[in-house]
């Protein structure tokens, strides 16, 4: 039973991965980097491995690093997808 | 022998478990690397670990763990010994024909097996085929590793992840309705991330005599990297194992994968859909053993399964190999870690 999500607005992947990490903040207020939010690596690896398995798609921890931000992170998923993802 | 002679199934006849006595705490740790227990703990959910004394080695803990699973199962006969390790008493010869003839298995066949922490999912595997496919009659398949023998204790990255122990399972052959039947097992190796989690120096790649920098002799993890394949690897795994079973995700009573980091197996377990309750947690207790950290998980939690309870297994290591498995919960008595 993969969580197979199609819609990679940054809403939803802030729903998806608040879902599967327990004690993870809120990634959604406007303008918050994951640096004020306090995410540390480990959470970034996490984050990455959440969305990947989501969306069928390859994001790596430092592509969840250094996009910074949801809405980033967001627009990497779109342009992954668009890509064709791995199947 | 005919294939008609030829058991329906691998079955669990036997489990146990020995974890060496001296306990490390995380404060313990602290006191020698730059950490805390809250860190330690929010970061892999591990507690403690124990350390074997100075002095014993791999073999030790694999035959406190094989007489244990031998007297679970009724003391039987034994003609095939595997121990999956990655800390070998010595890198020539194999460990098992030692561990076979220190447990008085006579001269039953022994080898090692060499897919670090998915080293049992890996022996498990092969011993159940030689068994279904005529070759051995009875297997005693061994998960041994002390990892304190290869881990730097000045690193705080990997030092406070290890810990050392054995697990062992006796298995033979049986109908694939008994409690105990292993189902269906799916292996995978991805070789190009040969890096990921490693040895550099002691090999013929780089011998001892060519070491020129000394930590290259300690082991390596790129921990964050190993997070992610990790959780698509055993996920994957997972899924094909299930398939080939026939089950769903709902059939499955008790998720045991290998105890590296509890947000690794949580998170596996919340894409495979299965629910938190059924995630079996032993690393708070022993943290990574490696290979010895799913058969000890089983000992550690006989008391806990019923016989026929579906268990499915994973594991994820270096190589990077993963690997996963379908099995019943046999009806034996377990002693207590």
């Amino acid at each position: 039973m993969t969580e197979t999500v199609f819609d990679p607005s940054p809403e939803s992947i802030a729903d998806l991965v608040g879902r599967a990490i327990p004690g993870l903040p809120d990634l959604r207020p406007t303008g918050a980097t994951f640096d004020d939010l306090a995410i540390d690596s480990l959470t970034t690896a996490e984050i990455a491995a959440v969305v990947s398995q989501a969306y069928g798609i390859e994001v790596s921890d430092y592509d969840v690093a250094s996009l910074g931000d949801l809405d980033g992170l967001s627009r990497l998923v779109r342009e992954r997808i668009a890509a064709g993802g791995d199947g | 022998m005919s294939s008609r002679d030829r058991p329906g199934a691998a079955v669990l006849r036997g489990v146990g478990g020995y974890l060496p006595p001296r306990v490390v705490t995380n404060d313990d740790l602290a006191a020698l690397v730059d950490t805390s227990d809250e860190w330690i703990r929010t970061r892999t959910g591990i507690r403690e670990r124990r350390f074997a004394d100075q002095g014993s080695a791999t073999s030790d803990l694999a035959v406190e763990a094989g007489r244990r699973a031998l007297a679970s199962a009724g003391e039987p006969d034994v003609d095939l010994v595997v121990v999956a390790t990655s800390t070998p008493d010595r890198s020539c010869p194999a460990t098992a024909p030692l561990v076979a003839s220190r447990l008085g298995l006579g001269t039953a066949a022994a080898f090692d097996l060499a897919a670090v922490c998915s080293g049992f999912v890996y022996a498990l595997a092969q011993a159940s085929a030689a068994v279904l496919a005529g070759l051995h009659r009875r297997a005693l398949v061994i998960g041994a590793d002390q990892f304190t023998s290869i881990v730097d204790p000045r690193d705080r990255a990997t030092s406070i992840l290890f810990g050392d122990g054995a697990g062992a399972v006796v298995v033979d052959g049986g109908d694939p309705d008994e409690a105990g039947s292993l189902g269906a097992f799916h292996l995978g190796s991805d070789g190009s991330a040969h890096d990921l989690i490693t040895v550099p120096a002691g090999g013929s790649r780089v011998p001892h005599r060519e070491v020129v920098d000394a930590s290259d002799a300690y082991f390596r993890m790129d921990g964050r990297a190993v997070f992610g394949a990790a959780v698509g690897a055993m996920s994957s795994s997972s899924r094909r194992a299930l398939a080939l079973s026939g089950w769903s995700v709902e059939d499955v009573d008790w998720f045991v994968a290998h105890q590296a980091n509890e947000r690794i197996l949580r998170l596996v377990a919340h894409s495979l859909g299965i629910a938190s309750e059924k995630v079996v947690i032993h690393l708070d207790r022993a943290g990574n053993t490696s290979a010895a950290s799913i058969p000890l998980a089983l000992a550690a939690h006989a008391r806990t399964f019923a016989p026929h309870e579906r268990i499915l297994l994973t594991a994820f290591g270096g190589g990077t190999t993963w690997g996963a498995a379908t099995a019943t919960w046999p009806r034996l008595v377990v002693q207590d870690l």
